[in-house]
């Protein structure tokens, strides 16, 4: 079995779902016109499944889903991810047989190319790092893929979805399993691409495909400055072989004048995560691509893709290792993008937003713990957040779901009662996000922040702002809570009766939230683990491929831990901040959204300055947007218009003359053409002779 | 007798061959003219156990290393065997191109297959000796078939027409050809290229005594050679023929002949020039004629291109734009590098794949619309999209795009030519593959950006099938090119070691 | 080297001196006859009828064509039955040990494809005179003018040619009637 099978049966999955909606489509002959029109009308008013779905019945008569109704679009659907998920296990569990320290499956290379003398040879690659990813995409996108066949059972496109989605997750599985750079570029570009093509899924409602095409935009910055890091590193280093890289740090440090284009290589790196993980300045895409369907949501801007950015710095930690520096940069942009985030999320109305800041900021608390160095605890973090963000969003969509479409929160309401399993669930969920004690989230965060203490320096800094971000994240959690599932129903309950989504839906929920409230014992800090004599289990798994970079971090051997009267206060003031600041949320939103609106009525700077995410957007419409397209036009009138197209136009001309003179030239006539053939040989000759 | 019997298995290919064709003949006499198209099966099936054959052969080169020379005539070698293997590729094609052709009539056209394959016959003979006259026999089997099918549809005068210059015209250029060969049988007095490169008499002792006699009698051998792969100013039969012939015929013409042209051309001047550690006199010689090419090469492709941007016929256009490729080809052997050698075979395979699948496109179209008019393309594009995505794909290989095999092979070209300081022409290669993109993008236009025709399109789901194949070929090859860049090492490295 | 050529220059100039020689000693000494029979093509009395530049019918073509298969195998067989005997010998020109067999089934092949090749001709009727198998003519659906110069050419020599007989017609008719 070889690893090949992981991203592979995805790969079909796409191709089975993409081909069976092509073959499926309404054909458009000759002359049915009013057919093709017929099905273009309905596709226009049937997208967001708006109508119906208090009655389940009804659908058989309009319901034009190309291809929904073969049998076999179930098993395209979810047969390969749930294969997938059966083989990540496999694959962990003899990967967990091996001797510690040797736990490496490698495939069959693949001589993809070469250039010049670079030869570029692509294998996967599955080690505890990269096995941790897989079963974390596989895993929640089992779950995600089931919870979506209920979300869009109602959508006509939705076995276009679902090819998306399968070819979403091969993207992502070459992402994280490819052992080149140049492999991991084309999972990287493959999941924006993706990306792209599921945020503008409802393209025909408008904003969605402007969403779209923003993610898309804002994420070639990034990918542009991935490239140019690969490049160097490529000139550096000889090979994108990652862990060739890796190995061959330090030799290349030693060399004169490497060390500055080392740090410049992790520099734009660096600067690719920025783009794909939404970190400042790049973060403005993530809030917009709320726009898709919310199971993309879930499942590509929360728990996989957006943490790309997070994967790629672990696995060439000794790369970020080696530059101190371009660490600390990361740190700062985390704990900046972290309070961003989290700030923003305290006033915001539409639940996916308050969800899509959230996500914004908790990346920003893994990019605080890479720039620490704590790499295993970045990843620890990506494992809980994937878990109870997922839940969080997926409960989310349960909720949009029962309200008909409705995504403000000043019109919801009172839900839990209506709604009872999606309610427990998402209890589950922020309790976990907001750090609430003993939950996953708790854990993981307060790993990151002791980890920033006692990082020291710059450290301290980080904590400060991840403190308090911690508090914002417990109170607009909270809030969040309070005014969705707690006080009077703010919505029409006899028009529009909220109801409980299908079993489908709730299931991934359960399972979910199980994992969000248990996933903190992967990895309970040394405290715990020594008073209870029980292991880091991440720590342990993720230690080898770790231990070459903190090595080179920390020369000297390892640091020494906290001391445990240190670490206890810090856990209890977690929990005490995160305590406080929930009930605080609560309380202050348990009986409807007044406080909001006294608000912004006392303070409408702050709350618009918050509201907007610190104006970034604005400022790069008025700073990058604005001057580019004046230059744009500027461009268009005077060099196209005048210059090219004068340029251009005058070639096609002149090509055209010559091209209507030498056509005379070839006039038909065998005399003619005989005398071409003597002429030509003997002018050769001539040439030779002479010339 | 032992060594004649031995050497036999060398040329099973060849010997299979000869005995398909006899075969077809018999089965077309046994059937009396009715249903041809089980000859046509035949044929196919036949061609399938040649090309296995040959994978053997192929193999084998591989494994021994060395070439082997049979009767003292027929080199087997991995450069043969690659264009054999093309060839029958081809030959399939247009079999296949034959079989699916809605207007050709299903009986009484048993020839036609049997012409092909005597056509394919000639080219093994061409491609795999260095045996002047057999190189002639070769050539002049392909060139007879070649003009019996040109003429094919005896009612049309079209057809007639272009047979009739065909045979003009390569008897000519045969002539001329045969010339020089006398010339430089006359002056080394040997006919094979091996001898002639080295011996006492070799062509090298000669250039120092007397270089222009054998300046002759080489410009008139090429004068031949480009004849056959339609170089300017020897190109001008090329649009006529290529637009008179049936299609699959054209297709044939344009793809396994000129391949074959450009094989035995590649011999011809490799066995003669492309010796390691030729001497001064040799060296000089050999610049010469990489000189001469170069100039072949900036004017067929400029005069390729440059007609191709007015024609209004489908046939005609590809017939100037496989003279433009001629030209690119060209460009890589006039380097006279191993590297430049090496683009032009890769270019050489390309060529196969896309312009198969731009005539089997035109074929596709012509029984629909009943012409191979531009225009007549108008607002068909959305009609049948299994076969104008891959003539989309065809054109932008055709003019060089990626992520297809043209652009890989034109590539390497332009690379091989900067590398050998033929910068000039890898910018004119450059510049005219821009001029190209002018002409293949009117089909693009004329398919896609026309208002929707109301033609009902018939399926030809077996053409299209082929079309889509070449299509994924195209592509594939252009992403994955390691193994076919592979392969064509390994041709031009043979045909190196044979030389020496 | 170039000395080699030159006499060949010599040969050439001397072979082109001789016949314009004889041409012009020829043109002094012979009689000047004025008569216009004397510049007839056959001075015998018989008249020519058109001219020789006529389109010969194109079966004489495929005859000539057979003429050839006999024609390359007596070319072939005639050298081969030669050296035969010599060959299963061993000795002379057929040297070669036990070659002898391999010519014989060499020469049964060559002779095998040379009948195949005349049966085919004359299963195909192509032997007849008058041709037996004939399929339909080849006509292109949509394809009813040549843009080629050549073949327009031609088609519009004909349409005058026809245009003229019709004339011609008329005119006999019309005078017919006129008598």
């Amino acid at each position: 079995m070889s690893l090949w099978y992981l991203p592979g049966l995805p790969l079909l999955g796409a191709l089975a779902c993409g081909l069976l909606y092509l073959f499926s489509l309404p054909r458009r002959s000759g002359g049915a016109h009013g057919h093709a029109e017929h099905a273009h009308g309905s596709g226009a008013t049937d997208h967001g499944h708006a109508d119906g779905h208090g009655d389940d019945h009804g659908h058989g008569a309009h319901a034009v889903a190309p291809g929904a109704s073969n049998p076999l679009f179930g098993i395209f659907a979810i047969g390969p991810i749930a294969c997938a998920l059966a083989l990540a296990i496999a694959f962990t569990t003899r990967l967990i047989g091996l001797a510690d320290g040797q736990r490496v499956i490698e495939s069959a290379p693949w001589h993809w190319f070469d250039a010049g003398s670079y030869q570029i040879v692509v294998s996967l690659l599955l080690d505890p790092l990269s096995s941790t990813l897989v079963l974390v995409i596989t895993g929640v996108g089992s779950l995600i893929f089931l919870y979506a066949l209920g979300y869009m059972a109602h959508d006509e496109g939705r076995v276009k979805f679902f090819a998306y989605l399968n070819l979403f997750v091969a993207a992502m599985l070459t992402l994280v399993l490819s052992s080149n750079l140049l492999g991991l570029f084309v999972g990287w570009e493959g999941v924006g691409l993706c990306s792209y093509l599921l945020i503008g899924f409802w393209h025909r409602k408008g904003w969605p495909a402007e969403a779209g095409q923003k993610a898309f935009v804002v994420n070639r910055i990034g990918d542009a400055c991935f490239v140019l890091g690969s490049f160097l590193l490529l000139r550096l280093f000889g090979t994108l072989d990652l862990s060739d890289i890796g190995a061959a740090v330090v030799s290349v440090r030693e060399r004169p004048g490497a060390a500055f284009e080392l740090a410049l290589a992790a520099l734009l790196l660096f600067g690719g995560c920025c783009g794909k993980s939404a970190q400042f300045p790049l973060f403005t895409w993530l809030p917009d691509a709320m726009a898709g369907p919310t199971p993309v949501s879930a499942l590509i801007h929360a728990a996989t893709m957006v943490t790309a950015g997070v994967y790629l710095v672990a696995r060439l930690a000794p790369l970020f290792a080696a530059s101190p520096a371009v660490l600390n940069v990361i740190g700062v942009v985390g704990a900046l993008t972290a309070l961003i985030g989290a700030s923003t999320g305290l006033v915001q109305r539409d639940i996916k937003r308050v969800l899509a800041y959230s996500t914004v900021s908790q990346l920003g608390y893994m990019f605080i713990a890479l720039g620490c160095g704590a790499f295993t605890a970045a990843v620890f973090h990506l494992v809980t957040h994937a878990f109870f963000k997922a839940l969080l969003f997926l409960g989310a969509g349960s909720v949009i779901h029962g309200m008909h479409e409705e995504q403000d929160m000043h019109r919801m309401g009172g839900l839990r009662g209506p709604m009872p399993r999606t309610f427990v669930t998402f209890l589950c969920g922020a309790a976990a996000l907001s750090g609430l004690p003993l939950l996953s989230g708790f854990f993981s965060k307060d790993e990151i922040l002791a980890h920033a203490w006692a990082h020291g320096g710059i450290g301290v800094l980080t904590w400060l702002i991840g403190l308090a971000a911690a508090a914002m994240t417990a109170f607009y959690t909270w809030r969040m809570v309070a005014l969705t599932f707690f006080g009077n129903a703010r919505y029409d309950e006899r028009a529009h009766p909220a109801h409980e989504s299908p079993f489908t839906m709730t299931l991934p929920l359960m399972v979910l939230a199980v994992l969000a409230v248990l996933g903190g014992l992967l990895g309970l800090p040394p405290v715990i683990t020594h008073a209870l004599h029980v292991p880091h289990v991440l720590g342990d798994w993720l230690a080898p491929v770790f231990a070459p970079a903190l090595a080179l971090l920390h020369p000297g051997g390892p640091p020494p831990h906290l001391s445990a009267p240190i670490e206890w206060a810090l856990l209890g003031l977690g929990a005490l901040v995160a305590l406080l600041f929930a009930h605080a949320g609560f309380h202050a939103y348990a009986n409807g959204p007044e406080l909001d609106g006294r608000l912004s009525a006392a303070r409408p700077a702050a709350t618009g300055f918050l509201g907007e995410a610190w104006k970034v957007d604005a400022s790069y419409v008025r700073r990058v947007v604005q001057p580019i397209q004046r230059l744009a036009h500027l461009i268009a009138t005077a060099c196209d218009l005048g210059a090219i197209d004068g340029a251009v136009n005058g070639a096609g001309t002149l090509f055209t003359r010559v091209a209507r003179a030498s056509r005379a030239w070839v006039d038909g006539s065998l005399k003619s053409y005989s005398l071409w053939v003597g002429a030509g040989a003997a002018l050769l000759a001539l040439w030779w002779m002479f010339v | 007798m032992s060594n004649y019997l031995q050497s036999l298995p060398s040329i099973a290919p060849e010997i299979a061959m000869t005995v398909l064709l006899c075969a077809v003949l018999v089965v077309d006499l046994l059937l009396k003219g009715r249903d041809s198209r089980k000859v046509g099966y035949l044929t196919l099936g036949g061609l399938g156990v040649v090309a296995w054959l040959l994978l053997g052969q192929w193999g084998e080169l591989g494994s021994a290393g060395a070439a082997k020379r049979v009767f003292g005539m027929i080199d087997i070698d991995r450069f043969s065997t690659f264009f054999k293997l093309f060839t029958v590729g081809s030959l399939a094609a247009v079999v296949l191109f034959v079989l699916l052709d809605r207007r050709e009539r299903r009986h009484g056209i048993g020839e036609y297959y049997l012409l092909l394959l005597g056509a394919g016959l000639g080219i093994f003979f061409m491609v795999s000796t260095s045996n002047l006259l057999l190189l002639m026999l070769g050539l002049e089997l392909l060139s007879l078939a070649s003009y019996s099918l040109a003429g094919f549809h005896k009612g049309d005068k079209r057809s007639a027409e272009a047979a009739m210059k065909y045979v003009v015209f390569g008897g000519l250029s045969a002539g001329v050809m045969l010339y020089g060969i006398s010339l430089l049988y006359g002056i080394t007095g040997t006919i094979d290229l091996t001898e002639m490169a080295s011996g006492p008499h070799s062509l090298a002792a000669q250039f120092s005594s007397g270089p222009v006699p054998v300046a002759v009698a080489i410009v008139l051998v090429l004068a031949g050679f480009a004849y056959k792969v339609s170089v300017v100013p020897f190109h001008f039969w090329t649009p006529d023929v290529y637009e008179g012939a049936p299609t699959p015929v054209t297709s044939f013409l344009a793809v396994a002949s000129k391949a074959a042209g450009f094989a035995a051309l590649l011999r011809f001047v490799g066995k003669l020039f492309l010796v390691d550690g030729a001497d001064g006199a040799v060296q000089q010689y050999g610049a010469r004629i990489g000189a001469l090419l170069a100039i072949l090469s900036a004017l067929t492709m400029t005069l390729g291109n440059l007609a191709a941007l007015r024609q209004s016929s489908m046939k005609r256009m590809l017939a100037y734009s496989s003279i433009a490729h001629a030209g690119y080809v060209l460009m890589g052997m006039a380097t006279m590098e191993s590297s430049g050698w090496n683009a032009a075979m890769f270019y050489l395979a390309a060529y196969y794949l896309m312009n198969l699948g731009a005539f089997g496109f035109v074929l596709y179209f012509e029984s629909v619309t009943g012409s191979d008019d531009i225009a007549s393309l108008k607002g068909l594009g959305a009609k049948a999209l299994w076969v104008t995505v891959p003539m989309v794909v065809f054109l932008v290989s055709l003019t060089g795009l990626p992520p297809t095999v043209g652009f890989t092979g034109k590539y390497m070209l332009f690379v091989a030519g900067v590398d050998n300081g033929l910068l000039w022409l890898s910018l004119v290669m450059a510049l005219n593959s821009v001029v190209s993109l002018f002409y293949y993008f009117r089909i693009v236009k004329a398919l896609f950006l026309a208002e929707p025709a109301e033609r009902s399109m018939p399926g030809q789901s077996a053409l299209a099938g082929s079309i889509f194949v070449l299509a994924v070929l195209t592509v594939l090859f252009g992403l994955y090119i390691a193994p076919l860049q592979a392969w064509c090492d390994a041709s031009v490295e043979s045909l190196r070691l044979g030389a020496g | 080297m170039y000395f080699d050529y030159f006499t060949v220059l010599v040969f050439a100039s001397v072979g082109l001196a001789f016949v314009f020689a004889n041409l012009l000693i020829a043109s002094v000494l012979r009689p000047q006859r004025t008569q216009d029979e004397g510049l007839e093509t056959y001075e015998c009395g018989e008249v020519t009828i058109g001219e020789a530049w006529i389109q010969f019918d194109i079966r004489y073509y495929t005859v000539a064509l057979v003429y050839v298969v006999f024609a390359v195998e007596i070319a072939f067989l005639f050298p081969w039955a030669i050296v035969l005997k010599e060959a299963y010998a061993g000795t002379g020109a057929g040297a070669g040990a036990g070659i002898g067999i391999f010519a014989l089934i060499e020469g049964v092949i060559f002779l095998a494809v040379l009948a195949l090749g005349l049966a085919y001709v004359w299963a195909k009727g192509d032997l007849d005179w008058v041709l037996t198998y004939s399929a339909q003519p080849y006509q292109p659906a949509g394809r009813e003018s040549s843009n080629l110069p050549l073949v327009q050419e031609l088609e519009k020599e004909q349409e005058r040619l026809a245009e003229e007989r019709k004339k011609a017609a008329a005119a006999a008719a019309s005078s017919e009637a006129a008598a």
